[in-house]
């Protein structure tokens, strides 16, 4: 097991709105195994991008805990402290974001190979592997030196995908990665899923796609009001399935 | 490698209970009994070499207050700040340890160029004045390496003896940025980056300064009411209002998932 994800809640207080609170997930619990690919699914509004971004701890749960074990021992993401967080981030953690968020005036291959120089590749190496993912997710070479606040929706996030994948690092979260890509470049970005990350990366994706769930994934949570409603085997998911 | 408690920056001549009238709770930072204004007082933080805390805040908050003190600008009201580079609390150090600390250990990047520049001198210029400062002599040392502090920081080299008023906003941040540099600190403190630029300078001059914080690992501050300032460079965030640290955490976090009102208010009101 490489994470256990143990009641975890997280609850918004909006003091701006008159204190209201909004639950965004509720009782959370399920664990993984190292190497699984876990798809979340749920509506709009279910919960999936809370669970990621309280795993990255960009949402700070309000109860609960999330142990993940890393290559140095365990951590709880829910309670470890801020340079904790940020030390396997650096390492082991990933992330790509629903939205791709970078300085303005950066080219697209240096967006993609920061965090290879920032986890201590060297410059020009890095630059050389992010040119091979680009070029991997039909990204045309034009714009590579290009900058992604110029970039259709789904070039962004081909380039989004490449900067999370390019370390490899030990545990994935991706936060509907495809959504805006044609079917032709979706299946590449899936083919360098598979290609790219070693086997043993165990990976946390939001999909909406059910064909995509169905090539990508061991298992598949389905959150429903933000709470698990179950996880299933991908054998026997059936999105008619609610209950 | 830096590890500051308690640091307070009292403006006038204190009745000694100012902290008590002051504050969030209060919703001022000035003091009702004397009149003293409390900049900053009870902020607390530590830093490591290569970390990057960011300030934000109103105008007003204590930002530049908290800065200033860091960067040996200015003298706190009290506190302790521990830094490696020092044998003892910074803010009790006397004039020479004090020169050469800002000198060699701290560089600081000024709100208003006026305050960080001699804007009748050259640009390479006052960049060599701080390796001057710090002991060197040979003309030729100097030269390269204000040479190397130019294409460091993109400020092109065939300007380095032009005056720095001739300068655009964007290369008179970059000498600044050379110059707070210059001398290899463990710790650079930046105010207000980017006031001043153009839009796209700013992501230019963000961009330069983030390359190298990364490549020379410098433990930095940096100081900006520009939420969006603050999220591309810090790893960690310190939200000040009426003098006090209100909140802290990881940026992120601090940008999506703000606890205290006052900070939902300043996401909000930023979006
Ligand atoms: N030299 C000064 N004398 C008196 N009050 C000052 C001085 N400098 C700053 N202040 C006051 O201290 C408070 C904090 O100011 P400052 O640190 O400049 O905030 P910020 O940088 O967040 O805008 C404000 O109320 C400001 O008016
Ligand atoms: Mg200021
Ligand atoms: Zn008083």
């Amino acid at each position: 097991m490489i994470l256990d994800i143990d009641a975890v809640s997280k609850t918004f207080e909006m003091h701006i709105i008159d204190g209201k609170t909004v639950p965004g997930l509720a009782d959370v619990s399920f664990s993984v195994d190292g190497g699984e690919f876990v798809a979340v699914v749920g509506e709009s509004g279910s919960g999936k991008s809370s669970l990621l971004k309280c795993v990255y701890r960009t949402y700070e749960p309000s109860t609960g805990s999330i142990r993940f074990r890393t290559t140095d021992g365990e951590v709880d993401l829910a309670t470890c402290s801020d340079r904790e967080v940020l030390a396997v981030r650096g390492s082991e953690l990933g992330y790509a974001s629903q939205f791709l968020d970078e300085i303005p005036r950066v080219p697209a291959v240096d967006v993609v190979a920061r965090p290879m120089w920032e986890q201590g590749t060297d410059r020009e190496a890095a630059r050389e592997r992010a040119r091979e993912l680009l070029a991997a997710l039909d990204l045309p070479a034009g714009l590579f030196d290009a900058y992604p606040a110029t970039f259709s929706g789904g070039e962004r996030q081909r380039v989004n995908f490449a900067r999370a994948i390019a370390p490899r690092p030990r545990l994935l979260l991706l936060d509907e990665p495809t959504s805006a890509l044609d079917p032709e470049t979706r299946a590449s970005a899936l083919d360098l899923l598979g290609d790219y990350l070693p086997a043993s990366t165990t990976v946390l994706g939001v999909f909406h796609n059910y064909d995509v769930v169905r090539q990508v994934a061991d298992r598949v949570l389905v959150l429903d009001d933000a709470r698990l409603q179950r996880v299933v085997d991908v054998a026997d998911y059936d999105p008619e399935v609610l209950a | 490698m830096l590890n500051v408690s308690n640091a307070t920056k009292i403006y006038g001549q204190s009745c000694g209970e100012c902290i008590d009238h002051t504050g969030p709770a209060v919703g001022d930072n000035q003091c009702p009994v004397c009149g003293s204004v409390v900049a900053c007082a009870d902020v607390d933080f530590g830093l490591h070499d290569g970390e990057v805390l960011g300030i934000v805040g109103e105008s007003g908050s204590g930002k530049s207050s908290l800065a200033e003190i860091l960067a040996l600008d200015s003298d706190a009201t009290a506190g302790d700040v521990r830094y490696d580079a020092y044998d003892g609390n910074l803010l009790e150090t006397d004039y020479q340890a004090r020169h050469e600390l800002r000198n060699e250990h701290v560089g600081m990047v000024h709100q208003h160029v006026r305050d960080g520049l001699e804007l009748d001198f050259s640009g390479g210029g006052n960049v060599a004045e701080k390796l001057l400062a710090a002991g060197w002599r040979h003309y030729g040392d100097v030269r390269e390496r204000v040479e190397d502090l130019f294409r460091e920081t993109e400020v092109p080299v065939s300007r380095m003896d032009d005056a720095t008023e001739t300068y655009s906003g964007g290369m008179q941040r970059r000498v600044q940025i050379a110059k707070a540099i210059a001398n290899d600190p463990g710790l650079v403190v930046l105010d207000e980056p980017t006031t001043g630029l153009d839009v796209s300078v700013q992501a230019r001059v963000l961009d330069m300064f983030r390359r190298l914080q990364r490549e020379q690992d410098v433990a930095t501050v940096v100081v900006s009411h520009d939420l969006g300032v603050v999220r591309l460079l810090a790893d960690r965030t310190l939200v000040m209002r009426h003098g006090r640290v209100i909140e802290s955490g990881l940026t992120d976090r601090i940008m999506e998932d703000p606890h205290h009102e006052y900070t939902q208010t300043l996401i909000n009101s930023a979006i």
